[in-house]
């Protein structure tokens, strides 16, 4: 057997299994009063809508791999009890995707893991290529203070450093309203023609836009896609502005729903910033995202 | 290929190939004369239903926004004529209910809008309206749903009943509903005699069993509005496709079921919402059926899906389902090290190595996994 001869040469024997998600819950000791009972359950792809229903379709965007659930306890099983959901998603970009789809500026952040926000919804985690979710409906400090320990004990086996992936540095941080920063996997601007790339919100002035780099694999598809992006523009009522655009903004539009948007475009990347009044409000974000160097791939 | 370049592609080569019936008609669509300057824009007619005894008249494709992190695509759907908008408190932690409230801001005449609750106790559910009111800015939605059910208890829950009652008399809500994506054929035939919900959203889609279909026109036939979610089995098989796109048939397979009035498909991207519309008033033709039947054909069978049906099935006491997960980390994830592991952590008393001796496998899949051979599999593997 392959794996017999394999488990043989590196030692791995039945007493001492590769880490999968399971190694990453703590045991029933971890904190006193508290125990779970059987063993996590887990979620594939195919059947992962049937946790979280439709909310699946987000996270297979973000080609997630496993999640692995278990339920901590205080008493009998039915009385206080929380929910640890630990996502594999496979890489850190990914799980960074699915992580900062649900930031928002207004929640409790917190330096556990990489980094974790509380909401009403509960608490995330991301670390690694990993994203920890813990839910309860019971606000009680104890449960509260058990949250914490647990979390900080899932991240603590996690042996990924609690770093962000490099995509968060794809766009100027001057000016970047924190936590507002998102990578999507695939499809930028709501087009499936286009591939990932990453947005923010900044503060210009006294308005807020949206500053956004869409990666490309190389120089030619980004020009495709420039070219279908203006078609797009062009078919859904945008009206093309005759403003002088200094280099390297190659057009601006008046959208009907994003404001107005400028574009450049530099080898493989696509940059732009929308929902402007004026194309001159964008201007020097333009030109600080033509100074960020990027990498001409990003891991999936 | 790209979907709207297959579909145009498609058509146009019928068409050279002398078919005159069409095969799978797009909506009719009115592209008027632009003035001088002003770009075109494809409009499309929309395809109307009635939601039930709610009476309300809704578009046969409705707007699934669990996924949408933008108002433009929603601006958008409603530009393109949809008008029914389905969300949830939960979707996205409450952001896809606050997205949508910016677009009801300037558009609550053109949409009606459903969103839901998880059952929860009585004051958690009442605050769980009560902030979707507030993050859709709304003063009353037309449809509330208690969100994933699956047994018929929870259909009938004194709490759930109770506080939609509440909900629908105080003004919040028009009309009420349940969702459910498990168990669909059991709740909806229990649902019928109730004369309760106005309204039930059903996963429902051409790999259902037929006893879900007269479950939904049985039901339909009391006055129950019959929305669709999860017309397309799966969604994740389209790279076994080739260059068929299989996702305007999986809709118009639900839609000709007149039990149904809408579905409600997510749409993320400015393509998906093209190709979704076109859907209405199209009717279901042989290329429609012949790219089902090989969807149905490509989503996978050879993984298990951990629906834990088995369980208990083996009177051996196997762990098909952890069995099965060990199998899939080897042969799906290419992980061998980490597949047996996942192996070991099985006890002993519950590995496969009765499978040796069992002639007849009585652990039936409800996915059509062969049990026997996948157990055989991993004895293979890890033994």
């Amino acid at each position: 057997m392959f794996i017999a001869v394999f488990s043989a040469l590196v030692g791995i024997s039945c007493e001492q299994p590769k880490a999968g998600l399971d190694q990453l819950f703590p045991g029933a000791g971890f904190t006193k009063g508290w125990s779970w009972q059987g063993k996590p359950k887990h979620f594939l792809p195919n059947n992962l809508y049937e946790y979280i229903d439709g909310e699946a379709e987000l996270y297979l965007s973000y080609n997630f791999k496993e999640l692995a659930s278990l339920t901590y306890f205080w008493g009998a099983p039915e009385d206080t009890f929380f929910t640890v959901d630990i996502y594999d998603m496979g890489t850190s970009e990914n799980a960074f995707g699915l992580y900062s789809s649900y930031r928002y500026p207004g929640y409790q952040y917190e330096k556990i893991g990489t980094e974790a926000f509380v909401s009403d919804f509960g608490l995330k985690c991301l670390k690694g290529q990993y994203v920890i979710e813990i839910k309860s409906s019971d606000e009680s400090e104890k449960c509260r203070q058990a949250i914490r320990t647990v979390v900080v004990q899932i991240v603590d086996r996690i042996t990924a450093p609690p770093v962000f992936p490099s995509v968060v540095s794809f766009l100027p941080e001057s000016n970047q309203v924190p936590q507002t920063l998102r990578y999507y996997a695939k499809e930028m601007l709501n087009q499936a023609f286009l591939p990932q790339g990453v947005e923010a919100k900044y503060k210009l002035g006294n308005e807020e836009a949206t500053g956004f780099t869409i990666l490309f694999s190389d120089a030619a598809s980004a020009e495709e896609g420039l070219k279908k992006l203006r078609t797009f523009y062009q078919e859904s009522s945008g009206q093309f502005l005759t403003t002088a655009l200094p280099q390297p903004i190659v057009f601006a539009v008046k959208t009907q729903y994003h404001g107005i948007t400028i574009l450049s475009v530099h080898g493989n990347v696509l940059n732009g910033v929308q929902d402007l009044s004026s194309p001159e409000k964008g201007f020097e974000l333009i030109r600080q995202m033509a100074t960020v160097s990027i990498p001409s791939a990003v891991q999936q | 290929m790209h979907r709207r370049e297959f579909l145009t592609g498609t058509a146009k080569s019928m068409a050279a190939a002398g078919l005159s019936v069409p095969l799978f008609r797009l909506a009719q669509t009115d592209t008027p004369t632009p003035p001088p300057g002003k770009p075109v824009e494809k409009r499309v007619t929309p395809e109307y239903r009635i939601l039930g005894k709610t009476g309300l008249k809704v578009t046969t494709i409705g707007y699934g926004a669990m996924r949408t992190r933008d108002e433009a695509v929603i601006h958008r759907a409603l530009d393109l004529g949809i008008n029914y908008i389905d969300t949830a408190r939960g979707y996205l932690d409450g952001q896809s209910e606050t997205i949508i409230g910016n677009v009801l801001k300037t558009r609550r005449k053109e949409t009606f809008i459903a969103t839901k609750f998880k059952p929860n106790t009585l004051q958690n559910m009442l605050r769980l309206v009560d902030d979707s009111l507030k993050a859709l800015r709304v003063d009353c939605v037309d449809v509330i749903q208690a969100h994933s059910l699956t047994t018929v208890e929870s259909i009938q829950h004194p709490d759930t009943m109770e506080i939609l009652t509440k909900v629908k008399k105080e003004g919040k809500a028009r009309f009420i509903g349940f969702t459910t994506h498990r168990n669909q054929t059991e709740l909806v035939k229990a649902a019928t005699p109730m004369n309760f919900y106005d309204t039930i959203l059903v996963s429902y889609n051409f790999q259902s069993p037929p006893e879900l279909t007269a479950a939904i026109e049985a039901a339909a036939k009391t006055g129950i509005g019959i929305v669709a979610m999860k017309t397309q089995a799966g969604g994740y098989a389209d790279a076994n496709m080739g260059n068929l796109s299989p996702h305007q048939a999986a809709l118009k397979w639900v839609l000709q079921n007149k039990g149904v009035t809408m579905a409600i498909p997510s749409m993320v991207n400015y393509d998906q919402l093209s190709e979704d519309v076109q859907v209405m008033g199209s009717a279901m033709g042989w290329l429609d059926r012949k790219t089902l039947y090989r969807y149905g054909q490509s989503i996978d069978k050879t993984y298990c899906r951990m629906c834990n049906r088995c369980q208990d099935q083996c009177p051996q006491g196997v762990d098909v389902q952890d069995v099965n997960r060990s199998v899939m980390y080897h042969e799906g994830y290419g992980d061998p090290e980490l597949a047996f592991g996942a192996y070991c952590s099985i006890p002993e008393a519950s590995r496969p190595t009765p499978c040796v001796s069992c002639r007849t496998c009585s652990v039936r899949c409800s996915h059509g996994l062969d049990i026997h051979a996948k157990m055989s599999k991993a004895l293979k593997l890890f033994a």
